[in-house]
C-alpha cells in the first residue's frame, strides 16, 4: 500500500477479508443425495413455488456456509427463472432470520438453516430447515426412561405427564420418540410431543407462536403445577437453557443423541436465575439505560422498544437506544456513562452472560421487575418479549394510575442490594417548563443579579444525566495551554501512516 | 427518680452550658448498665405522666435473657451541684441546674459500632474498669475512639466490693491495683494525645476517677473524702485532694504531712490514701461482714449514718449495701464528677468542630457549631435509627449541634454521599415531629436547640444508617462515622418459601437500618448476604431480620470469610496489553504497598478526597513515596476509596488525560472483582509505565481502554506473584491459669497463636492475647467454653489482614486449594485463568 499520499483514515478493510473466523465446519453433505436429504431441497422448491416468489435469500450460519454455493446452485437448477442470494454475516444472532438483510437482497422469502430460535418473524415467509440430524428413535425413549428412574428416586412424585421436546434438528423425530414413548409408559401416562413449525409462510404474524408455549399448555390445563416432566432431546445449549429457565419448576431430562447420553438436568439453572436475580439489582441502581436493539427481525420489536423506554422514562431513568450489531466487550464498554443494558432480542440470544461486560446486561422481563413498581422477583421467568408485551398491555392501564401516587412516595431512595445503602431515584425531568425555570435561574444571581458561572455547580443544576456524568469526569475535552506547551525549536518530521503500524514501526 | 413536666425538662435544654452529654463505655461485662441503673434510679427523669411505670435501660427481652447490652440506649438525669460547688466547674454555666443525657452503650466489642454512634453525639464518656479484671481489649477500643472524636474521658473503677469482698487484699495493694488501673488508662490516652484536646489523663487527686460499686450502689472521688477532711486539717479542699493520692504519708505521731514512707525513725507510714480513705472503707467491711455489732454501731455514728428501723435489722451483705449507700452514695459522686469535669456541648463543640465538620473551618455552619448556637443554621447529625412500635419506621436519633430544629421545619437531608452542590443524596422535606426519647419513652417536643440529642420522626426513609441534617444549602456533611470493627463474617440467607422474597428484601433493609455496622448486599452471585462484626453479632442480627424485620421463616447458610487479593512482589516484567484493536497498548506493573498506608486510606488518614500536593507530601513523609509519583496517583480502588492506587509513571505520553476515566472504570472494576478469586484487592498499587494511543479519539475510547487497562492489571497481578489475605482476630481471653491448657489447645486447632500473656497483678487471673484467623472462629466461643469448663470467655474483634503463605499459582499448596474453592463456590471456574489470557506479545 502506497502510504506517500495523506494517510488514510482508516484502512482499507482488506484485514477484514482476510482474518480467520473461529468457526468449526461441520461437513453434511458430501454427495449430492446427502445434500438433498440434510438440506431438504424438494421441500425448499415446493414451498418457493407455493409462495411464488422470484428471490429467494439463503441463510446459513457460519458453520455451514462451505456448503451454500452447491445448495443454492441446486436451487437455482430446480426452479425456473427463481434468483437465489446467499446471505452471510448475520449481523445478530444466526438463529434469527435476518429479514433486514433478505430485504436489501430485495428477496421475498427467506430459507433459514441450521438451529433456529424460531421467533416469528416482520413480514416475509420463512421456510425452516433444521439440518436433519440421526437419532435411534428407541434407543432415545428408552435412554430417557432410565434417565426418569433416577429421578424417581428422588422424588416420589408418580408423574403421568411427559412433555417432549427437542432441538430444532431433532424435531421431526419428536413424534416417532413420543410413539416411542407411550408403548414403553404404562397406562395413564401422557406423552405430549411439542409441535415445532418448519415454516411461516403466513403472514403478518398477528399472534407469536412458539414451541415453549405448546409445551406449556397441556401441563397448565391438566395438571397441577411441578406434576409434569420435560423430556429434551439434543445438547446442553441455548435452547435447552432457555427452555430450563423459563420452566424451572419442572424437571427436566435430557437425551443427546449425539452422545447417546441421557440425563436429569440439573444444571445450575438457579445459580443462573440468582445471577440474573443480582443484575435485576443492579439494574435498579441505574440511572441511565441503554436499549440495544439485537435484532431486525422478530416481530413487534419496535414495539417493545417504545414499552421500553415508557418504562423507563416513567421509572424517571434516562433512556438511549444503541443500535449496534452484535454485541462484544469493546463496543459495550464505549459507552461507560450508561449504566446498564436492555438488549432487545430473540429468546436464545437474550440472555448474555455479561460479566465480562462492563455493565450487566438484561432482558425487557428483568428490566421491568428492577423498574415497574408492584412487579417483583418471584423466580418466574421471561425471556420472549412477546410475554412481556402482552403482560403490559392487559395491565397497561392500571399502570397509568398508578404513576399519579403521592410525589413523595415516588422520591423516597430505594435500599439498594448491591450496596447495602440508599440509592436516591433520579427524576430526569425532560418537561419544557423545568429547564426554563432552570435557564432562567442559571442567568439570575441570587440577587437577581446576572452572577458569574460556577464551573463547577452549573453544570449540575441541569438535571440530564449527560451534563452529570460529564461533570465527574476528568477529562472533559481539549484544554488550551496558551503558553504552557514547550514548543520545539525545531521542526522535525512527525511519525508518518497509520496507527495500527506506523512507518518507521515496520520491520 | 425526679418528676417533670416535659415543659421543665425543654426549658433545662435551653440553658445549654448546663447540659452534658455523655456515653458509658467499657469493656464487656465491667458493669456499665449496673452503673447506670444506680445513676438513673437516683436521677433518672420521666415526664411524671409516665412515672411508675417499668425500667428504663430494659428495651430487648434478649438483652435481659442474654445479660448483656446489645443496643445503646438513651437516658436524661436531672442533677443540683451543691452551690458552693459551682466554683469547680471551669467553664461557663448558668445556675446549678445540670441536664445530663446518658447513653448506656454495649460492652461486647461485635456491638462497638453502637459505641461509635453513642460517642458521636455526647461529649464526655464515662469508662468504667473492672478493679479486678482492669483494662481489658475493648477498654482499649472504645477509648481510643472517644479519642479520636474528641471526646474527654473520666474514670470509675468499678466493682471494688469484689475486691474486698472475694479477694481479701489489703489497702496498700488495693492502692497499688487502683494505681495500676489509671495508669494502664492514662498509657492509652497518651498514645492518642490530641492537641487540641489537650491533656486529659485522669488523676485521681483532681477528682477524675472515681471508685465505687454499681451493683451495690456506692462510689467517691476523692473530692468527696477531701471535704470531710479539708475542714478538720482546716486546708484547702484541693490541697487537701492532693495529698489524699499518691505519695502522700501522714505521721499521726508529729501531725505532719510527709513525702517519704518512713518516718524519721525509719518506721514505716501509711500512705494518705489508704489511712484516710480506704481505711474507713475497709473498717466497715471488716465489722458487718464479721458481725461485730458493736463496733458496727460505734462506726456509723462516727460516720453520721442514721439507719433506718428495718434497715438495722439487716445483716451481712445487706446491711453492707445499706451502709455503704448511705455512706458513699454513687449517684452523688459521680454526677459531681460528670457535672464538674466533663465539657458541656458549648466548651466541647468549640474544639470538635474541626472533627466533626467536613466543609470549610469558616464558614455560617462551622461557625455555628464552634459557638453552639441556636440561632445559626440548623447542622443536626443523625447516628443511629431506633425501631419504633410502628413496624418498619424508625426515630432518626441525632444531636443537634447548631441552630434549632423544629417539627414541620423544612431542611435538608444530606446522606453520607452527599457533596456540596450536587443533588445526589439530597432530600428537602419536612420534619414531622422532633421527640425526646428517655429510655423507651417518647415525648413530643416543639423544638430543639442546639447541644441536645434528640430523635426525629419522618426522616427515616430518606436515610439509611446516619447522616446531616442543615438548612443552610452551602453546608457541608458533618463527617461520616468510622467504626472500629469491620463486618467480616458474612452469612447468606434466603427465604424457606420463595414467594417470601419481597419480605426478606424489605427485612434487610429494615435490618441494616436498625444496626450501624451490619450490612446487606447481594452478591454477584445473587445470594442475600448479612455481614456482621462476629458471630454473636450476626446471630443477633439474624434472629432480629427472622423474627422482627422480615418476619418470614429463612434458611441460613455457613458463615463466609471474605479474603482479599493482593501481590506480594513487584512485577517480574513488565505487562503489555494491546487493545482490542490492537491500536492502543498499555504497559503496567503492579507492586505491594506497605501494610501502614494500606491501613491509613483504609481508617481515612490518606483520604482520594486530600488535596494532591498535601497528600503526596504525607506519603513521601510517612511512607517512603517518590514525591511525584504520589502527586500522579490517579485513583483509589475499589469503590473510589479502598487501599489500592493506579499511579501514573509515564513520561510525556500524548492523550493520557484522556483515556484517564476509562482507567480508573477498568481499575475500580479490576480491584473489585480481582483476577484471583474475584474478590477485592487489597493493598496493591499499579504503575502505569507507558501508554501507546491511537492518533485518533474514535479508536482510543472507553470500549478500547476499559477491556485492555482491565486485562493489563490483571496481567500484572499474574506477574506479581499474587497472594491471598485472610482476616484475623485479635482475641482476648481472661482465665485463671488452670484453662489456659485448654485454652492453647483449641487456639493450636484453630491455627491460632498467642502473642501475649500476663498474669494480671494481685489476681489470679491471666490476660491473654492471640491472632485467630476468621475462618477458624466459627464455634470458637462455644469450644473455648467446653474445653475450659466455661471458664473462659474470648472477645474478638478484627484486627488486620494477614497474607497467607504460598502461591494460589502454585497447585497443591493451601492457598490454592482455598482460591478452587472460593472460586467454586462462586460458580467460576475452578482454574485461576491462565496469565496469556491477559498479556499481549509487543
Amino acid at each position: 500500500m502506497d502510504l506517500s499520499g495523506p494517510a488514510p483514515f482508516a484502512d482499507t478493510g482488506a484485514e477484514v477479508i482476510a482474518r480467520t473466523v473461529q468457526v468449526t465446519l461441520e461437513n453434511h453433505a458430501d454427495t449430492e443425495a446427502a445434500l438433498e436429504i440434510f438440506y431438504e431441497l424438494d421441500r425448499s422448491v415446493e414451498r418457493i413455488q407455493q409462495v411464488g416468489a422470484s428471490r429467494v435469500a439463503l441463510q446459513f450460519p457460519d458453520e455451514w456456509l462451505p456448503d451454500a454455493a452447491r445448495v443454492a446452485q441446486a436451487l437455482e437448477a430446480r426452479l425456473d427463472g427463481v434468483q437465489v442470494v446467499i446471505l452471510a454475516d448475520t449481523s445478530y444472532g444466526a438463529c434469527c432470520v435476518d429479514e433486514v438483510a433478505a430485504s436489501h437482497a430485495d428477496a421475498q422469502m427467506v430459507i433459514h438453516y441450521g438451529r433456529s430460535c424460531l421467533s416469528p418473524t416482520q413480514n416475509l415467509p420463512v421456510l425452516y430447515v433444521f439440518g436433519r440430524e440421526e437419532v435411534d428413535v428407541d434407543r432415545a425413549a428408552s435412554a430417557l426412561l432410565e434417565a426418569r428412574k433416577g429421578l424417581e428416586e428422588e422424588s416420589t412424585s408418580t408423574c403421568q405427564d411427559w412433555l417432549l421436546t427437542g432441538d430444532v434438528q431433532y424435531a421431526w423425530a419428536l413424534e416417532g420418540v413420543a410413539a416411542s414413548l407411550r408403548t414403553l409408559l404404562p397406562d395413564g401416562a401422557n406423552v405430549y410431543p411439542a409441535h415445532i413449525p418448519k415454516e411461516q409462510l403466513l403472514f403478518p404474524h398477528s399472534t407469536p407462536r412458539k414451541d415453549e408455549e405448546e409445551v406449556q399448555a397441556p401441563c397448565c390445563s391438566g395438571n397441577k403445577e411441578g406434576e409434569a416432566v420435560i423430556l429434551f432431546l439434543g445438547a446442553e445449549g441455548p435452547t435447552l437453557s432457555n427452555l430450563m429457565i423459563t420452566h424451572g419448576q419442572y424437571p427436566t431430562l435430557s437425551y443427546d443423541p449425539a452422545t447417546d447420553r441421557a440425563r436429569k438436568e440439573a444444571l445450575a439453572v438457579n445459580r443462573t436465575l440468582m445471577r440474573r436475580y443480582y443484575l435485576v439489582q443492579k439494574v435498579k441502581d441505574a440511572d441511565v439505560i441503554g436499549i440495544v436493539v439485537g435484532t431486525l427481525g422478530v416481530a413487534s420489536y419496535m414495539r417493545i422498544i417504545e414499552h421500553l423506554k415508557g418504562v423507563i422514562r416513567a421509572a424517571g431513568r434516562k433512556s438511549y437506544l444503541f443500535v449496534m450489531g452484535k454485541l462484544n466487550v469493546a463496543k459495550m464498554a464505549n459507552f461507560p456513562d450508561v449504566d446498564a443494558f436492555v438488549l432487545v432480542a430473540c429468546p436464545e440470544t437474550s440472555l448474555v452472560d455479561s460479566k465480562e461486560y462492563l455493565k450487566p446486561i438484561v432482558t425487557p422481563y428483568e428490566l421491568e421487575l428492577a423498574l415497574v413498581r408492584g412487579k417483583e422477583w418471584t423466580g418466574r421467568y421471561v425471556t420472549d418479549f412477546h410475554t412481556v408485551l402482552l403482560e403490559a398491555e392487559s395491565t397497561g392501564e392500571d399502570q397509568d394510575k398508578g404513576e399519579d401516587e403521592d410525589d413523595d412516595d415516588d422520591e423516597r431512595p430505594h435500599f439498594s442490594l448491591i450496596t447495602g445503602q440508599f440509592k436516591d431515584t433520579r427524576r430526569y425531568q425532560s418537561d419544557a417548563s423545568n429547564n426554563e425555570a432552570l435557564v432562567s435561574s442559571l442567568m439570575m444571581g441570587s440577587e437577581g443579579q446576572v452572577s458569574v458561572r460556577n464551573k463547577e455547580t452549573a453544570l449540575a443544576l441541569l438535571s440530564s444525566p449527560a451534563t452529570e456524568r460529564l461533570q465527574a469526569r476528568e477529562f472533559r475535552g481539549l484544554e488550551q495551554r496558551l503558553g504552557e506547551t514547550e514548543v520545539a525549536d525545531e521542526i522535525a518530521v512527525g511519525r508518518k501512516g497509520i496507527a495500527r503500524g506506523y512507518d518507521h514501526e515496520k520491520e | 427518680m425526679v418528676n417533670f413536666t416535659i415543659d421543665q425538662i425543654r426549658s433545662l435544654m435551653d440553658k445549654v452550658t448546663n447540659v452534658r452529654n455523655m456515653s458509658v463505655i467499657a469493656h464487656v461485662d465491667h458493669g456499665k448498665s449496673t452503673l447506670t441503673d444506680s445513676l438513673v434510679s437516683k436521677a433518672g427523669i420521666i415526664s411524671s405522666a409516665k412515672a411508675g411505670e417499668a425500667r428504663f435501660t430494659d428495651t430487648r427481652q434478649d438483652e435481659q435473657d442474654r445479660c448483656i447490652t446489645i443496643k445503646s440506649t438513651a437516658i436524661s438525669m436531672f442533677f443540683e451541684l451543691n452551690k458552693e460547688d459551682l466554683g469547680e466547674v471551669k467553664q461557663k454555666t448558668d445556675g446549678n441546674e445540670f441536664l445530663i443525657n446518658l447513653i448506656d452503650s454495649p460492652g461486647h466489642v461485635d456491638f462497638s459500632s453502637e459505641v461509635t454512634a453513642a460517642l458521636r453525639v455526647t461529649d464526655g464518656a464515662l469508662v468504667v474498669v473492672d478493679c479486678v479484671e482492669g483494662v481489658c481489649v475493648q477498654t482499649e477500643t472504645v477509648l481510643r475512639q472517644a479519642l479520636g472524636e474528641r471526646i474527654k474521658p473520666v474514670i470509675i473503677i468499678n466493682k471494688v466490693d469484689r475486691a474486698l469482698l472475694e479477694l481479701q487484699v489489703t489497702k496498700e495493694d488495693l492502692y497499688t491495683s487502683f494505681q495500676r488501673t489509671i495508669e494502664s488508662v492514662n498509657v492509652i490516652i497518651s498514645t492518642y494525645f490530641d492537641k487540641t484536646l489537650g491533656d486529659v489523663q485522669v488523676y485521681p487527686d483532681r477528682g477524675t476517677v472515681a471508685f465505687g460499686s454499681g451493683l451495690h450502689g456506692w462510689g467517691f472521688t476523692l473530692r468527696q473524702f477531701a471535704n470531710r477532711y479539708a475542714k478538720k486539717f482546716g486546708v484547702d479542699k484541693e490541697k487537701m485532694m492532693a495529698r489524699l493520692w499518691g505519695e502522700n504519708y501522714f505521721n499521726p505521731a508529729t501531725r505532719k504531712w510527709t513525702t517519704k514512707a518512713e518516718d524519721a525513725n525509719g518506721k514505716p507510714l501509711e500512705r494518705a490514701f489508704c489511712m484516710f480513705v480506704l481505711d474507713p472503707i475497709f473498717k466497715v467491711f471488716d465489722s458487718i461482714m464479721n458481725f461485730k455489732k458493736d463496733q458496727t454501731k460505734t462506726m456509723l455514728e462516727k460516720l453520721d449514718i442514721v439507719l433506718k428501723t428495718e434497715e438495722s435489722e439487716l445483716e451481712g451483705k445487706a446491711l453492707l449495701k445499706v451502709v455503704m449507700r448511705k455512706f458513699l452514695p454513687a449517684a452523688d459522686a459521680l454526677l459531681e464528677m460528670l457535672v464538674i469535669h466533663l465539657p458541656s456541648p458549648v466548651t466541647a463543640q468549640a474544639y470538635r468542630v474541626e472533627n466533626l465538620y467536613e466543609g470549610p473551618q469558616d464558614d455560617e455552619c462551622a461557625e455555628g457549631i464552634r459557638k453552639c448556637d441556636p440561632n445559626a443554621p440548623l447542622m443536626l447529625y443523625i447516628s443511629k435509627m431506633v425501631p419504633t412500635s410502628d413496624k418498619g419506621r424508625f426515630y432518626a436519633f441525632g444531636r443537634v449541634f447548631s441552630g434549632t430544629v423544629r417539627s414541620g421545619q423544612k431542611v435538608r437531608i444530606q446522606g453520607p454521599n452527599y457533596l456540596p452542590g450536587r443533588k445526589e443524596d439530597l432530600f428537602i422535606k419536612s420534619i414531622q415531629r422532633t421527640i425526646l426519647m428517655m429510655g423507651r419513652y417518647i415525648e413530643s417536643i416543639e423544638d430543639c436547640p442546639a447541644g441536645n440529642i434528640l430523635g426525629l420522626v419522618g426522616v427515616d426513609q430518606f436515610l439509611l444508617k446516619s447522616g446531616t441534617i442543615t438548612t443552610s444549602e452551602t453546608a457541608h456533611n458533618l463527617k461520616v462515622m468510622k467504626f472500629s470493627v469491620s463486618p467480616v463474617v458474612r452469612v447468606a440467607v434466603e427465604v424457606k418459601n420463595a414467594n417470601d422474597l419481597p419480605k426478606l428484601v424489605e427485612g434487610l433493609k429494615r435490618l441494616s437500618k436498625s444496626d450501624p455496622c451490619v450490612q446487606c448486599y447481594t452478591s454477584d452471585s445473587g445470594e442475600h448476604i448479612v455481614a456482621g462484626a462476629g458471630e454473636l453479632h450476626l446471630e443477633i442480627c439474624l434472629k432480629d431480620l427472622e423474627e422482627d424485620h422480615a418476619q418470614v421463616p429463612l434458611k441460613t447458610g455457613d458463615p463466609v470469610v471474605q479474603y482479599c487479593e493482593t501481590v506480594q512482589e513487584e512485577s517480574a516484567i513488565t505487562c503489555l496489553s494491546k487493545s482490542p484493536n490492537k491500536h492502543n497498548r498499555i504497559h503496567m506493573r503492579a507492586q505491594p504497598i506497605d501494610e501502614e498506608l494500606s491501613k491509613a486510606i483504609e481508617d481515612g488518614r490518606v483520604h482520594p478526597r486530600d488535596d494532591v500536593k498535601i497528600r503526596a507530601r504525607v506519603l513521601a513523609d510517612e511512607f517512603g513515596w517518590d514525591v511525584t509519583d504520589a502527586r500522579k496517583i490517579w485513583c483509589f480502588g475499589p469503590d473510589t476509596n479502598g487501599p489500592n492506587l493506579l499511579v501514573d509513571t509515564t513520561k510525556g505520553v500524548q492523550y493520557l488525560s484522556e483515556i484517564k476515566d476509562s482507567c480508573i472504570a477498568a481499575f475500580q472494576w479490576a480491584t473489585k472483582e480481582g483476577v484471583v478469586a474475584e474478590e477485592n484487592m487489597r493493598s496493591c498499587r499499579f504503575n502505569v509505565m507507558d501508554v501507546t494511543l491511537h492518533a485518533d479519539t474514535i479508536h482510543r475510547g472507553g470500549g478500547q481502554i476499559i477491556p485492555t487497562c482491565r486485562r493489563v492489571i490483571y496481567a500484572s497481578v499474574l506477574t506479581a506473584t499474587p497472594g491471598i489475605l485472610e482476616p484475623i482476630f485479635l482475641v482476648e481471653i481472661q482465665c485463671p491459669e488452670n484453662a489456659m491448657g485448654g485454652i492453647y489447645g483449641v487456639l493450636n486447632r484453630r491455627r491460632g497463636h498467642v502473642f501475649h500473656e500476663e498474669q494480671r497483678p494481685g489476681t489470679p487471673l491471666y490476660n491473654i492475647k492471640a491472632y485467630l484467623p476468621v475462618n477458624e472462629s466459627f464455634g470458637f466461643t462455644a469450644d473455648l467454653r467446653s474445653h475450659t469448663g466455661g471458664q473462659a470467655f474470648p472477645q474478638s474483634v478484627f484486627d488486620h489482614w494477614q497474607l497467607m503463605s504460598g502461591n494460589p499459582l502454585e497447585a497443591g499448596t493451601k492457598v490454592a486449594d482455598l482460591v478452587k474453592a472460593v472460586r467454586k463456590r462462586k460458580g467460576l471456574a475452578e482454574e485461576i485463568p491462565s496469565l496469556d489470557r491477559y498479556l499481549d506479545k509487543m
